[in-house]
């Protein structure tokens, strides 16, 4: 009887839950800025990228879901010679960083219900990175899958009851894994439009 | 759809790369960490570079690089030689090194010859050979490569190991401009200061 009572009280939380609810979906548009190992590699700060999120609400201030994107990070280096062993090569290099994140995702909402509503949040899953040096007509290419995190915060602000905007930054960290020796993480900053559903 | 349309958006604007023909020029070296280059004094020099074979009813004959093309190339490695020590002989002297210029016009069956134009034609009853560590095959068309072996080799196919080698990726192609060559050249030297004797 009491296990039968805490699993109808979940439930009835559940339910509660789905009641007023609502998902809501965020298209953003991404700017990164690569971090340690991959910021030594491309520096620049990148204005191409874009992300998706999705939140179910399962309680008026937690949302769960997924969380993906893609970010592009573009770099040159001038003219320079690189040595390996007994083997030489003088060029400029163009390198090219894509970074695809693929997460499962939890926001916790500070002010549920209010017009600016800040978040707090953490993604965990995966992140592909492919980077690729270019010289000449050779393409040196490494990639990886890395088990990720992406903790994020950032605030929204509702325009009405379907929609509003939101600004977060997430710093994506990828481990080392592959083709790299160490982890390949880089922040986003991100201005996206929010579909409220239910 | 939105995100099928940010992924177009991404993809138009995403990072150029070489904005010059002469962005992609790059200059490849690899020596024989073995080989005692400080040694050895002389070299020879053909006053011709081979392009390319033309087959005939089973007759082979060579083509030459033009003279106006051909003759700032062989002055750019006799003087590179000569900024490093070497002093040019005739092949009839016996000289220490050998190197044999050339200009990629294909890749697929230029290789054997090539080789066969050194074995019958400038440097009579001698050949190299590339050492299995050599990377031949990022050779492509319209490179200049420039190979550095010892003639004086005393094993029963008459055949030495290339003891130095540059490759000036696709400079041969696209330009009607001979400075690009000629600097790939120059650089080669600058990034093989082992080849120095003085």
């Amino acid at each position: 009887m009491k296990k039968f009572l805490i699993i109808a009280a979940f439930l009835v939380m559940v339910f509660a839950g789905n009641a007023n609810s609502q998902s809501m979906t965020t298209v953003s548009y991404s700017m990164g800025l690569g971090t340690g190992d991959l910021g030594d590699y491309a520096s620049t700060f990148s204005g191409r990228g874009f992300t998706i999120d999705y939140r179910r609400m399962v309680q008026p201030n937690v949302g769960v879901g997924f969380y993906s994107g893609w970010n592009v990070f573009y770099d040159e280096r001038p003219f320079d010679t690189y040595t390996m062993d007994n083997r030489s090569i003088s060029g400029k290099q163009y390198r090219y960083v894509n970074s695809v994140p693929l997460m499962v995702a939890t926001d916790y909402y500070l002010k549920p219900g209010e017009d600016m509503n800040p978040f707090i949040g953490l993604g965990v899953g995966t992140i592909y990175t492919e980077r690729a040096t270019d010289m000449g007509i050779y393409r040196l290419t490494e990639d990886a899958w890395s088990f990720a995190f992406a903790p994020q915060v950032g605030f929204m602000y509702s325009l009405n009851r379907y929609a509003g905007v939101s600004l977060a930054v997430k710093y994506n960290m990828g481990l080392a894994a592959g083709d790299f020796d160490s982890s390949q993480s880089y922040l986003s900053f991100n201005i996206g439009y929010v579909f409220m559903g239910n | 759809m939105l995100v099928f349309a940010a992924a177009i958006g991404l993809w138009s604007c995403y990072p150029d790369g070489p904005d010059y023909y002469e962005d992609t020029d790059i200059t490849f070296t690899q020596h024989d960490s073995e080989f005692d280059f400080a040694s050895r004094q002389t070299y020879a020099l053909p006053d011709r570079i081979v392009v390319d074979v033309e087959i005939e009813n089973g007759d082979t004959s060579y083509v030459y690089m033009r003279d106006v093309y051909a003759t700032p190339i062989l002055q750019t490695i006799d003087a590179k030689m000569s900024e490093y020590g070497w002093t040019k002989v005739a092949i009839s002297a016996s000289p220490d090194v050998v190197l044999t210029p050339a200009a990629f016009k294909n890749t697929t069956y230029f290789y054997s010859y090539w080789y066969d134009w050194w074995w019958g034609g400038w440097y009579p009853g001698w050949g190299w050979y590339y050492p299995p560590y050599y990377t031949i095959s990022s050779i492509t068309t319209g490179s200049m490569v420039i190979n550095m072996a010892d003639p004086n080799v005393d094993n029963p196919v008459d055949r030495a190991p290339v003891a130095w080698m540059m490759i000036g990726n696709g400079l041969a192609s696209g330009s009607n401009n001979v400075s690009r060559i000629t600097d790939a050249i120059n650089q080669a030297f600058e990034q093989s200061p082992y080849l120095k004797t003085n």
